[in-house]
């Protein structure tokens, strides 16, 4: 089922910047944007068990060192990928003491303000950042097409990525880790480093996903990782369901989207609507959109049947 | 000397309640020992304390001549402390193959070389038809099986068992009973179980805890007619 939605969906995606105009391309490219990043909230928060708040700070650091090296004629995309991907992983490394040995909603208060932090560096180190001023990056494609072909290579290349390391071993342990934690370490484990593992993996992930915003809107200033977006990408990862990567990337691209949409239909109101979003879900979809076993309406229509 | 477990003035306390208190143990390599009294006596706090999952307020612990007092629980697996939890502990969202997999790898040096000697195991146990079942679906007998199932997996040298026959079916009892008596000669077992019958036809030693103090030590034979052990019981009742 999953599969047979998935090849047509990748076609589209491609297909997309040829049917829509300039505009929406260059949305879209954003969304894929904030969908990788959900990704790295969704491998925390829904594989991990470490729920966060804190992403949009591996994504800064992403961001900026993917700026500063096109500010220094570095044009070549891997090479800022990388640089992005090693930044966000080091950040990551270095704030790991602080998130790894907490739990629950003590995660997300630690992660907030890890998140509130790099803000408020960002707003103040202007040598590197420009400060709120942001900074203007070099573009390194001419059309949004290209841009948006760009973003969506390097978001579906680290997808894949993903899924395929949740598929191998450590994929089971760390959903082990996350089921008891206990019973893991009774079978020697060692999960403070499982959890570390993951959580610099998922530093790298929204770091990558810092160069692309760099890429795809040319310009970066701390607006662009508030806590608005903090809490939108964890409300996104929630809706797509938290352990699926393709439903954190819909959710999240569907959370964003909706944000913008109703901001423009119903002003002032869009947090209103999200708010109301997330409890339906909660309520409705516990495990998300990805988690919802869509066989069970079959299974109901059945069984009315059968009474009958 | 030679003993493979040592406890010295074993202690724990929470608050103002001495779980166990000032507790000196020695079980020998390969020794059943089985771990009985009333309710309240501390045996789960022991094991958690031989386990590591709970730290000493006073006292010490040697296992191997080493002394792993300090050590955390992962450390003192990967020496060879093997247990299961008074509730079953098992990882609920994956396969009760990979439950067991995962439960083998640090022994093993992976999951996938484990998935061979996994599946060996959970035929021993009765599980191999649900191999592939998710382990949130099993009943709560084939939960306990399955936590067995893991903790053999790592090969430990001394196992912990904490009341492995609550809540089983008379045929998973039996299982039980098998699977304990096919325990490799060498494996040091300390057994902490309210069911005397297994506890008589299993163990070669039992020690009796009562308000986490130590009763008595003996055979079984030794330990069925003991007064003092019939006072430490019918003492907790009245």
């Amino acid at each position: 089922m999953k599969r047979l939605i998935l090849l047509p969906a990748c076609a589209a995606a491609v297909a997309v910047p040829w049917v829509v105009d300039d505009y929406t391309t260059a949305t879209l490219a954003r969304l894929l944007v904030l969908g990788l990043v959900g990704v790295s909230v969704a491998l925390l928060t829904g594989v991990t068990g470490l729920p966060t708040l804190g992403q949009t700070a591996p994504f800064a650091a992403g961001a900026y060192a993917a700026a500063q090296l096109g500010l220094h004629d570095v044009a070549v995309g891997p090479v800022r990928l990388v640089a992005a991907a090693g930044v966000g992983a080091a950040f990551a490394l270095l704030t790991a003491p602080l998130v790894v040995y907490a739990r629950g909603v003590f995660v997300l208060m630690i992660t907030l303000a890890i998140g509130e932090l790099a803000i408020t560096v960002a707003s103040r180190w202007k040598s590197v950042t420009g400060g709120t001023d942001g900074l203007i990056a070099a573009p390194s494609f001419d059309t949004d097409r290209g841009r948006y072909l760009y973003a969506l290579l390097v978001a579906g290349v680290v997808v894949a990525l993903v899924l395929l390391v949740l598929r191998s071993p450590a994929g089971l342990l760390l959903r082990a880790s996350r089921d008891d934690e206990a019973r893991m370490r009774a079978s020697g484990h060692p999960v403070t480093a499982y959890l570390t593992g993951a959580y610099v993996a998922a530093g790298a992930i929204a770091g990558v996903g810092g160069a692309l915003l760099v890429t795809t809107q040319q310009y970066v200033s701390p607006a662009d990782f508030s806590f608005d977006t903090a809490a939108l990408l964890l409300l996104g990862v929630v809706i797509g369901g938290a352990g699926s990567m393709l439903g954190a990337v819909a959710g999240t691209a569907l959370v964003f989207a909706a944000r913008d949409w109703f901001s423009g239909l119903l002003p002032g109101h869009a947090p209103l609507l999200l708010g109301a979003l997330f409890v339906l879900t909660a309520y409705l979809l516990p495990r998300g959109v990805a988690g919802f076993d869509w066989r069970r309406i079959g299974r109901r229509d059945r069984a009315a049947k059968g009474a009958r | 000397m030679g003993d493979i477990l040592i406890t010295e003035a074993l202690t724990r306390r929470y608050g103002s309640l001495v779980a166990v208190d000032r507790l000196d143990l020695r079980v020998a390599p390969g020794e059943r020992r089985a771990v009985i009294g009333p309710n309240g006596a501390g045996k789960t706090t022991l094991l958690d304390l031989v386990a590591g999952a709970i730290r000493p307020s006073r006292g010490r612990i040697r296992f191997d001549g080493q002394d792993i007092s300090g050590y955390g629980p992962a450390r003192r697996a990967r020496l060879g402390i093997g247990r299961i939890h008074q509730r079953p502990a098992v990882w609920p969202s994956l396969t009760t193959l990979d439950n067991v997999a995962v439960a083998a790898a640090r022994r093993r040096g992976g999951v996938g070389r484990s998935r061979r000697p996994a599946i060996e195991l959970l035929d021993r146990l009765g599980l191999a038809e649900h191999a592939g079942v998710e382990a949130a679906r099993l009943s709560h007998g084939q939960r306990r099986q399955l936590e067995i199932a893991m903790a053999l997996a790592g090969e430990p040298r001394l196992l912990l068992l904490d009341e492995p026959a609550a809540g089983l079916s008379a045929v998973e009892f039996e299982r039980l009973g098998a699977v304990l008596r096919d325990l490799p000669e060498g494996m040091t077992v300390l057994l902490v179980e309210h069911r005397l019958d297994l506890v008589y036809a299993f163990a070669d030693v039992v020690t009796v805890l009562r308000d986490g103090q130590y009763v008595a030590t003996g055979t079984p034979d030794e330990i069925r007619v003991s007064h003092v052990v019939r006072q430490a019981y019918s003492g907790a009742v009245a």
